[in-house]
């Protein structure tokens, strides 16, 4: 027994932490040491990777699964023409056992966290129906047996509901966010079908059923450079037709001029204003009412307490990361098979070794996080080269929000 | 083996090479760079340490915790 310990351990190690582990290799190493089947030496190198991750980085207490890899509309800025432009398969969906798999994995991987979230992610994700219910029944299921709680999200182009989906969806308190990017000429700028026609019309259908079942609706708006003018009136204009949260980002991977900066600023400083005499009760923006503090960690909470679920199982840390380039994954972390084996990528994306050097040698540390990711990639081809064009968001959104570092409160 | 044998068999080889890579990890990050609070983060398990929870600091930075920017 202890010359096999040595033997599976030294292999095992070896190719843990090396900076891309092969794990079939592993696997076989394994089954020829131990006379194990090929399933089970699967699992026991899993058994070792789960506790090899619970002794070194924080539990998983987020995920996302990526149930379908198409969407039915064609907007703009979306990541998800990655998935399809050089997806080996594309509109591929997540198999029964690979969400299963994946959810596993999360109760697994949660360690002592009592509230877990799953969200219901895509391409769109209304074209897997039969996905979202079984992994939000599924998901029941696991929690209800592990004695913990699982919130659902889902984020849709809100376009295919309709009142049997709606009122699935309340019934299992799955908290759907609709993307809507603004009034009705801003949204169909971007938000087009396939056939290039605008979808404003038929997301405010859908937003119509979703109020009905659940009165409190979030959107999320993403700006473009050229829409960064409406930005004020139309989140005015939503609240006044129901819309209760929003969560505003501007569009990343395009070209921003610094005349479209300072709109997207200016506009943000008049939201922040009108929304400073009605915070509260039946209207919430994300990120207006967060205090600021100077410090916290670099990086962000992807691959540290979250992760997303790609339909083929691979895991990164988060959804945008998972859609960075349609041949391969980017910043994989692991699969739902074996679990978080990639070591070295999950202490770099938690540690932050590199952005936090990359960012120290910009001269930014101080003020700046290293920002997302994602965005990182899409500007540097790097997950942690800071993007600058998202350092000078940074300062100039903060400039507005701030108050615990003496930031200056306008007229 | 019985199916019994054999998870018992993955339960206690399991531990036995994880204590082993763990041990070759500590190895391997002999000399901590940069730390807020001065533990590392093999003892970063949470509620014992005054600069909170997992949350706040970054316990896999080669077994540093960095949980504040240091320089």
């Amino acid at each position: 027994m202890d010359e096999r310990v040595t033997a599976i351990g030294r292999a095992v190690t070896g190719e843990l932490l090396s900076q891309s582990p092969d794990v079939p290799k592993v696997v076989e190493h394994i089954r020829s040491e131990t006379g194990l089947s090929a399933s089970d030496s699967e699992k026991l190198l899993a058994s070792i990777v789960e506790r090899l991750n619970s002794a070194i980085f924080p539990p998983i207490g987020k995920m996302e699964l990526l149930l379908i890899e198409g969407c039915n509309l064609a907007c703009h800025y979306c990541f998800e023409g990655n998935m399809l432009r050089s997806s080996i398969r594309p509109n591929r969906r997540m198999t029964c056992d690979t969400i299963e798999k994946a959810i596993d994995l999360l109760i697994r991987y949660s360690g002592k966290e009592e509230d877990l979230q799953l969200t219901l992610f895509g391409g769109e994700p209304t074209l897997h129906v039969d996905g979202i219910r079984h992994a939000v029944e599924y998901a029941e299921e696991c929690a209800s047996r592990s004695d913990k709680k699982i919130m659902f999200n889902m984020t849709t182009n809100g376009v295919l509901l309709n009142d049997e989906m709606a009122d699935y969806l309340a019934r299992h308190d799955v908290r759907v966010l609709l993307s809507i990017d603004g009034i009705e000429s801003a949204h169909d700028k971007h938000r087009v079908d396939r056939k290039g026609r605008g979808t404003f019309s038929r997301v405010m259908d859908g937003m119509k059923l979703l109020k009905k079942k659940q009165p409190w609706i979030g959107i999320k708006m993403t700006i473009m450079p050229d829409i960064a003018d409406t930005l004020y009136d139309s989140a005015r204009e939503l609240h006044r037709l129901g819309v209760n949260q929003f969560l505003i980002g501007h569009a990343t991977g395009v070209s921003w001029s610094r005349q479209d900066m300072e709109t997207y600023a200016e506009q943000t400083r008049l939201l922040y204003e009108w929304y400073k005499g009605r915070r509260g009760g039946e209207l919430k923006i994300t990120g207006f009412d967060e205090e600021r503090r100077p410090g916290g960690y670099f990086g962000c909470s992807a691959g540290r307490s979250r992760v997303s679920v790609a339909p083929n199982g691979d895991i990164t840390g988060c959804s945008r990361i998972s859609t960075l380039d349609g041949k391969e994954t980017r910043g994989r972390l692991g699969n739902v098979h074996v679990g978080l084996f990639e070591i070295q990528g999950r202490l770099e994306m938690t540690g932050c070794r590199s952005l936090i050097r990359n960012c120290t040698e910009l001269g930014i540390a101080e003020k700046y996080r290293g920002g997302c990711f994602a965005t990182n990639y899409e500007a540097n081809g790097d997950l942690f080269a800071p993007s600058l064009l998202e350092y000078e968001f940074s300062a100039l959104l903060e400039d507005i929000t701030s108050r615990k570092r003496g930031g200056k409160e306008r007229d | 083996m019985s199916e019994k044998d054999i998870r018992d068999f993955i339960e206690t080889v399991s531990k036995q090479v994880t204590e082993r890579v763990l041990k070759e990890l500590r190895d391997l990050s002999a000399a901590p760079t940069e730390s807020a609070c001065g533990d590392d983060a093999f003892e970063c398990d949470g509620p014992k340490f005054e600069c909170g929870d997992y949350a706040k600091f970054n316990c896999g930075n080669t077994f540093t915790c960095n949980n504040e920017f240091v320089g």
